[in-house]
């Protein structure tokens, strides 16, 4: 029988309850609203580059402040793909990847030689030069006003809403995952997380360190432009704007709520912070509706929300939304195969 | 020629001369023990054979390949392993895990074929667990096959690190302290282990050790260091009349 660490799914419950999970996915967008759906395609999205970065920094221990700049790399590559080349998305899609994991691969070059807050600070450098580009460079990425994207299609049906969208964005999110998954269990992805523990104990059982960091930012930041060209295909319109170094930021409070190094974790990490502002929107959008003299003061309370919610789940679960969702006691009822 | 060579190593750091010149070798299936002081330069000496520290002159061979200027990972992938004195485990993963990984250098799955799993991915994967269910079960490690290693005693913390150098099939086991706080079963029991693979697997071995008992006993010759310079080296007879040797020990109690 195959070890646990080694199975795809934890429980024999994993594989019946991810296809169920996917059906109930799959039958949202008959009936959720138009506002609702936009969010579930974001959830998705944000799922897709979680999932990347927590490749990179969950499982291989290098920190990175570059996903916002990988995302936009992915979206420029898409606009500049399917609106200038006019590729059809299934090419589009993987080729963004591609280029932005070529760009996560240079700007991982200083991980050879910088760890922790040093390599962020690096990988800073690079959003930084990124968003220059972006903004500078008009002919190709039409400076701050931005560039148009077309919809995505498909033997002529347009998936021109998020409708549509979404029954692309979720057998790619689920592929993607389960790709990461396989990775964790075999040899590339165990040299990943051998980095991260204990690096000289690593180089010296036969990892090529180098190599495999390298990797790592390869991977990772394919996960990352496949989110940056989704995110381009739904938002039909980028401009350096859609990549403000808080969304690095947000990504790596998914993958630390949700739990470091793990697949489920970069789910939960990226549904709670995307829904987290919604929620708090709605919240306070109905509190203004009430006491319209607040509307301010609900605005600003939003943030402080936001973070105190983030801390808290941090100070009670530190370990990550996926940990307690394993040690849950539900969770334990279902038999272990 | 001798299985693993060690010509006039020097090392240092800043002003201290961890190794002067050391020379040393050790013979196929030979089991050698390396002892000093504390701070004679014993691990610097592994690290210097594994890579981790290159040293200011001299060089290192194995089976008569010039390994001084090697990356570790290449000379891990020519058959070197080690262990160290103060634990380099993966302690983010179960302890068949931490064995897996010692298989990297036989294993040669991508990131594709790991990733799309179906195919060349899993037979390989198939093929290694077989391998190393072997060394857990040499090793007695079986029920604690899925537990996560930083929960384990410090003992069989050990007992895992040596799993995990046995897992890459190595021609030269380097051994830094393998029997470091442990009780005197425990001792008794991974010295079987470690004659057994010495004998059986017919591994080269070089083990630093601090148990006088242990290495007399254990050890077909013994090597020893003093302030990064080697004073003495011959059958454990030998060393025990040396009159260098016990001046140097009887110097360090002194301390
Ligand atoms: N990375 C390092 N930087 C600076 N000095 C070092 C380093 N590693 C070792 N040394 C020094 O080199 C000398 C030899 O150390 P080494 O660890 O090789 O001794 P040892 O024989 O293994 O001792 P012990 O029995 O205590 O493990 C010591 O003086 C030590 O302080
Ligand atoms: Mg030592």
């Amino acid at each position: 029988m195959t070890p646990p660490s080694l199975r795809l799914f934890r429980t024999r419950a994993g594989l019946p309850a991810l296809m169920a999970f996917c059906l109930a996915l799959c039958s949202l967008p008959a009936f959720a609203s138009s506002y609702w759906l936009d969010v579930l395609c974001r959830i998705g999205i944000a799922t897709i580059g979680a999932m990347g970065l927590n490749i990179l920094t969950g499982s291989t221990g290098q920190i990175s402040l570059g996903n916002a700049a990988f995302l936009a790399v992915g979206a420029y590559a898409t606009a500049a793909l399917a609106g200038r080349f006019e590729l059809p998305f299934v090419v589009v899609i993987p080729l963004s990847g591609a280029i932005a994991a070529v760009t996560g691969m240079l700007f991982g070059i200083p991980s050879l030689r910088l760890r922790g807050l040093y390599l962020a600070m690096a990988t800073l450098a690079a959003h930084f030069i990124v968003i220059f580009i972006a903004v500078h460079w008009e002919s190709v990425t039409g400076g701050v006003n931005g560039l148009a994207v077309p919809a995505p299609s498909l033997f002529g049906i347009e998936l021109d809403d998020d409708r549509r969208l979404f029954l692309l964005i979720l057998p790619l999110a689920v592929l993607l995952l389960l790709f990461a998954r396989n990775l964790a269990r075999t040899r590339p992805g165990r040299a990943f997380i051998a980095i991260r523990d204990q690096d000289i104990a690593a180089e010296v059982i036969g990892i090529d360190v180098f190599r495999y960091k390298l990797i790592s930012f390869a991977v990772s930041s394919f996960y990352v432009g496949v989110a940056g060209s989704l995110l381009a295909y739904q938002a039909r319109l980028i401009s350096p704007e859609n990549f403000p170094i808080t969304l690095a930021i947000d990504y790596l409070a998914m993958i630390i709520v949700g739990g470091l190094g793990s697949v489920l974790g970069s789910v939960l990490g990226a549904t709670f912070i995307t829904v987290l502002p919604e929620a708090l929107r709605v919240g306070s959008g109905s509190l203004s509706g009430r006491y319209p003299a607040m509307v301010e003061l609900f605005a600003s309370l939003k943030m402080g929300v936001f973070g105190l919610t983030i801390i808290l789940s941090l100070a009670f679960q530190p370990q990550g939304m996926a940990a307690r969702w394993h040690s849950s006691k539900i969770w334990r009822k279902v038999p272990a195969s | 020629m001798a299985r693993l060579e060690v010509s006039a190593v020097s090392l240092r750091f800043g002003g201290v001369n961890a190794l002067r010149e050391v020379s040393f070798s050790v013979a196929d299936g030979e089991l050698v023990a390396l002892i000093g002081p504390n701070g004679a330069g014993k691990t610097s000496l592994l690290n210097c054979i594994s890579g981790v520290c290159r040293p200011q002159s001299g060089k290192v061979l194995i089976d008569g390949e010039d390994f001084t200027s090697l990356r570790p990972h290449q000379r891990a992938r020519r058959g070197l392993a080690r262990t160290f004195q103060n634990l380099g485990l993966f302690k983010g993963m179960t302890v068949l895990e931490n064995l897996l990984v010692g298989r990297h250098t036989h294993q040669k799955s991508s990131v594709l074929a790991g990733g799309l799993w179906f195919g060349r991915g899993r037979r390989e994967e198939q093929g290694q667990l077989e391998a190393v269910l072997a060394i857990i079960e040499f090793l007695e490690l079986g029920d604690l096959r899925d537990r996560l290693v930083g929960t384990l005693a410090y003992g069989l913390q050990k007992r895992v690190e040596l799993g995990r150098a046995l897992s890459l099939e190595p021609r030269v086991l380097l051994l830094d302290e393998p029997m470091a706080g442990m009780n005197s079963g425990e001792k008794d029991q991974l010295a079987r282990l470690i004659i057994e693979v010495n004998e059986r697997r017919r591994t080269t071995i070089a083990m630093i050790e601090h148990d006088m008992g242990m290495v007399m006993n254990l050890s077909h010759r013994i090597c020893v260091l003093d302030f990064g310079a080697k004073i003495a080296d011959g059958t454990p007879e030998e060393i025990r009349n040396h009159p260098g040797v016990q001046a140097a020990y009887l110097g360090q109690k002194a301390h």
